[in-house]
């Protein structure tokens, strides 16, 4: 993306400041593009030892690929540093603002581990520009010459030919009427003024332009960037929804061998003791019923707690255990048809037993539907949950927290949830979620 | 039966309900031949012992997953003869499919709180070292919603359903009785009308209850 200066008006202050005949002049023609092409030369000589320094960095990298992390940081480094060189050129001498990637750096980090051999998008396009670049100038050549050459030539000749030190120029004048041919030398100059502001000008401002776009683009890589960090976004969402869904394993971890084998082995020592107490002392034996009532409720409450975080049973043999488990404890029957022969990841597993057990609470709380049904199945990359009730239908996403609940789960792994729920019903609620494989 | 003290392995994981555990069964008169950590060394044990039943916790090492209940259906498979009661924080309606689907009888499977009730668990365990079954009161009502839509059980009563409920927990006529707090006589007639709507006849003999408890088990497989 580049920001054009040379074609607006030129500063205020500094045309107040300046001869008005030299503000015309510099108004009109494009000195500072036409350094920039001529220092463009030098950026043609330079291309094809950018590009050398980039696949050796490559190179590099793929022969030693144990230490691919500081070959991919070397070439990173050429990549950007010729990148900048360049655009000091066009932002001093065009006002062009080419944007330098920073490269990004933490976002990497943990999506592309170690050793990162391959080219990406945005230094693929770099070495293009760098090998463009001679060519570029060489076009460049190709169109000035002539245009300031021939005209050039053309006036050296007159003046040569006016002053008599090649050929008299009468010759050449003596066809015209002698009131022209007394001005020729004005005409000429004017013709070559002419020249230079209605071909020569353009010409220049033209190339500076495309240059401009060609660097823009290939350097700037603004787009590739943004690609890139799409893609490093959506790496690091899944892995941050991988990372919660870790954590509540390890919380119901954390509580399954803490607190409640405490809690059941205290329930287990109150259990002696009302065993061996006997029918002793019934106060007592009272007292200490009620108290394992007590630490039993908690053992339940703390289960029901530890089993909503991270039903251990979705670890240990997936989502059609789990979830009949749960058609089980429904107060609506369902029936669950899940046909996955390889299991998705755990983020995205974790992801769909959720927004299931969420949407059969709904079915269960509003749908006033008689049974239910779950069908999961695997289509292309993506799994594919369907959830169908014989309810009353009208369920609106956009109305209560359920399915906005269920959306917000499912957005976390780039998910998707469709409702059809005309009024009557029946609902049919169906669930995207990229699965791998 | 009295004369000799039923043999028991306990495999758990944590130090505490492993001692508690093996306290328990002692002061009920049950002889602990030995209380292991993971699944690995209670089927060492179990090899080397051969004891009338073992008590086995779910989540074990290494995994803590399903290691226990992986080592059940092993000694259920090698040892038929060995009473297997596994004790798990949560009751898988999967893991009791699992476990039962080998063949029936000599299996239990509770909530490790129920454990708390001295008397009603040490009878569970000798019943499953008998050969009996002794199913958690919320496995079976897991089983049953999945089983209450298809037939035969459909055309069973609420009253039928609890009592066949109970039955796969593995209670008596009397104790059934008592649970649903009805006469013992209504149990006999819920029982027969139970194995009627089954299509379970007499000369199957005293298979009968277990087969009608199968039967619905088998039906929340399918």
């Amino acid at each position: 993306m580049t920001t054009a200066a040379w074609d607006r008006p030129g500063d205020l202050a500094d045309r107040s400041r300046r001869d008005v005949r030299t503000n015309w002049w510099r108004r009109r023609f494009p000195w500072r593009v036409t350094a920039h092409l001529g220092l463009g030369l030098l950026s043609g000589v330079a291309g094809p030892v950018v590009v050398l320094g980039v696949l050796t960095a490559w190179g590099l990298g793929r022969l030693l690929s144990r230490d691919g992390a500081r070959a991919g940081a070397l070439r990173d480094a050429v990549v950007r540093w010729s990148a900048r060189a360049e655009a000091v050129r066009f932002a001093e001498l065009l006002d062009v603002v080419i944007d330098i990637p920073q490269s990004p750096r933490v976002l990497r980090r943990s999506s592309e581990p170690e050793g990162r051999v391959a080219l990406n998008k945005r230094e693929r396009a770099a070495v293009g520009y760098w090998l463009v670049r001679p060519l570029v100038s060489l076009i460049e050549i190709a169109l000035l010459v002539p245009l300031l050459g021939i005209p050039l030539t053309v006036a050296a000749g007159l003046v040569a030919g006016w002053s008599g030190w090649v050929f008299p120029v009468s010759d050449v004048v003596a066809g015209l009427p002698a009131s022209v041919a007394q001005f020729w030398p004005v005409i000429g100059a004017l013709g070559l003024l002419a020249w230079l502001r209605l071909a020569v000008a353009p010409a220049i401002r033209g190339l500076g332009a495309a240059e401009s776009r060609l660097a823009g683009s290939l350097l700037g890589g603004r787009e590739a960037l943004l690609e890139e960090r799409v893609d490093a976004l959506t790496a690091s969402r899944l892995l941050v929804v991988d990372a919660a869904e870790r954590e509540r394993q390890r919380i119901e971890r954390d509580l399954h061998d803490g607190a409640q084998q405490r809690l059941v082995a205290m329930t287990i020592l109150l259990g002696r003791a009302q065993a061996r107490l006997g029918d002793r002392d019934p106060e007592v034996a009272d007292l200490i019923a009620q108290a394992k009532a007590e630490s039993r409720s908690a053992t339940a409450e703390l289960r029901d707690l530890t089993r909503g975080l991270h039903p251990p049973v979705l670890t240990d043999r997936g989502l059609d255990a789990a979830l009949s488990a749960v058609a089980a404890r429904s107060p609506v029957p369902v029936d669950v048809v899940v046909d996955l022969p390889v299991r998705p990841p755990p983020g995205a597993e974790a992801t769909i037993y959720f927004a299931i057990v969420e949407a059969l609470t709904n079915v269960a709380k509003h749908s006033g539907a008689g049974r239910a049904s779950v069908a999961i199945r695997r289509a292309g990359g993506i799994v594919v949950s369907t959830i169908t009730d014989d309810g009353h239908g009208g369920a609106d996403a956009s109305r209560g927290t359920g399915l906005q609940g269920i959306m917000d789960r499912l957005s976390g792994v780039d998910g998707s949830l469709t409702v059809v729920s005309p009024p009557g019903g029946p609902t049919v609620l169906t669930i995207e979620v990229p699965g791998g494989g | 039966m009295v004369a000799e003290p039923l043999r028991v392995v306990v495999a758990e994981d944590s130090v505490l309900l492993r001692e508690g555990l093996v306290r328990l069964l002692e002061e009920q008169g049950l002889r602990v031949t030995a209380a292991v950590g993971d699944g690995e060394a209670l089927l060492r044990a179990v090899a080397e012992q051969v004891p009338d039943v073992c008590v086995v916790d779910v989540r074990m090492p290494p995994a803590y997953l399903d290691e226990g209940l992986r080592a059940a259906v092993v000694i259920r498979h090698r040892w038929p003869q060995v009473g297997v009661l596994v004790l798990s924080q949560y009751v898988e309606e999967r893991y009791a499919v699992e476990l039962l689907s080998d063949q029936p009888g000599g299996v239990g499977y509770l909530l490790k709180d129920r454990v708390a009730d001295v008397l009603e668990f040490v009878d569970a365990l000798r019943r499953v070292a008998r050969g009996g079954t002794a199913l958690d009161a919320e496995v079976v009502a897991q089983l049953l919603a999945r089983a209450r839509h298809t037939d035969p059980l459909a055309s069973l009563t609420a009253r039928e359903r609890q009592v066949l409920a109970a039955m796969a927990q593995g209670r008596s006529n009397a104790g059934i009785a008592a649970d649903l707090v009805i006469g013992e006589g209504a149990v006999e007639k819920n029982v027969s009308s139970i194995f009627g709507k089954l299509g379970l006849y007499a000369d199957m003999g005293e298979h009968r209850r277990v087969l009608a408890v199968l039967r619905y088990l088998g039906e929340g497989r399918g």
